[in-house]
């Protein structure tokens, strides 16, 4: 979406299946690396690194990207953001949000993984109506 | 008559909604504190709800 710079947002909530508990840890991990100002570089080693989303990884990837491994270690053990994401996940419930990753594109559903242009044709539809 | 119209026009509102993609009307996200990427003022916005696992 590089091409889209300063035209378009990009916000994550988040949605861990109650029954997966790394999942779950994996959502404390980026929120905890956000406190420390690297919750995009964390989102995207998590993203690119699952499943290995055990405890001893995500201190791993704390470390590769420079964080206070202390600090985050902390925040994580503590579950220092189960409240933003139990926020979330009741958010998503109330949506009707049955799988991952549901995306709203100003609004517009889309369940499941598509292809880049998938997306590209609504976010272009969407710029039109905004000129 | 000027209450008629009144009455109508969420109905109009709710139709235009509709029509306008298909079956499904746009939902309102709130951004509320989670994190963002973007310009506040982008005409896009893109909420993606994740499981990392």
């Amino acid at each position: 979406m590089k091409e889209y710079r300063g035209k378009i947002r990009l916000v994550v909530k988040h949605f861990p299946y109650r029954y997966r508990d790394l999942s779950l840890m994996a959502s404390e991990a980026a929120l905890s690396a956000g406190d420390q100002g690297k919750f995009w570089e964390m989102h995207r080693l998590l993203l690119r690194n699952s499943p290995r989303l055990d405890r001893g990884s995500l201190l791993g990837y704390a470390g590769e990207i420079g964080l206070n491994v202390k600090k985050f270690t902390g925040s994580l053990d503590g579950k220092a953001h189960s409240g933003n994401i139990e926020r979330d996940r009741q958010l998503a419930l109330a949506l009707g949000i049955y799988s991952t990753p549901t995306l709203f594109i100003n609004g517009r559903r889309v369940v499941g993984e598509r292809p880049y242009e998938y997306f590209r044709r609504i976010v272009e539809e969407e710029l039109a109506a905004a000129r | 008559m000027a209450g008629a119209a009144k009455r109508l026009f969420p109905l109009l509102l709710l139709l235009a909604a509709f029509s306008a993609h298909g079956a499904e009307p746009r939902v309102s996200v709130p951004v509320g504190d989670s994190p963002v990427l973007g310009p506040p003022g982008a005409s896009v916005t893109l909420v993606e709800f994740i499981d990392y696992q």
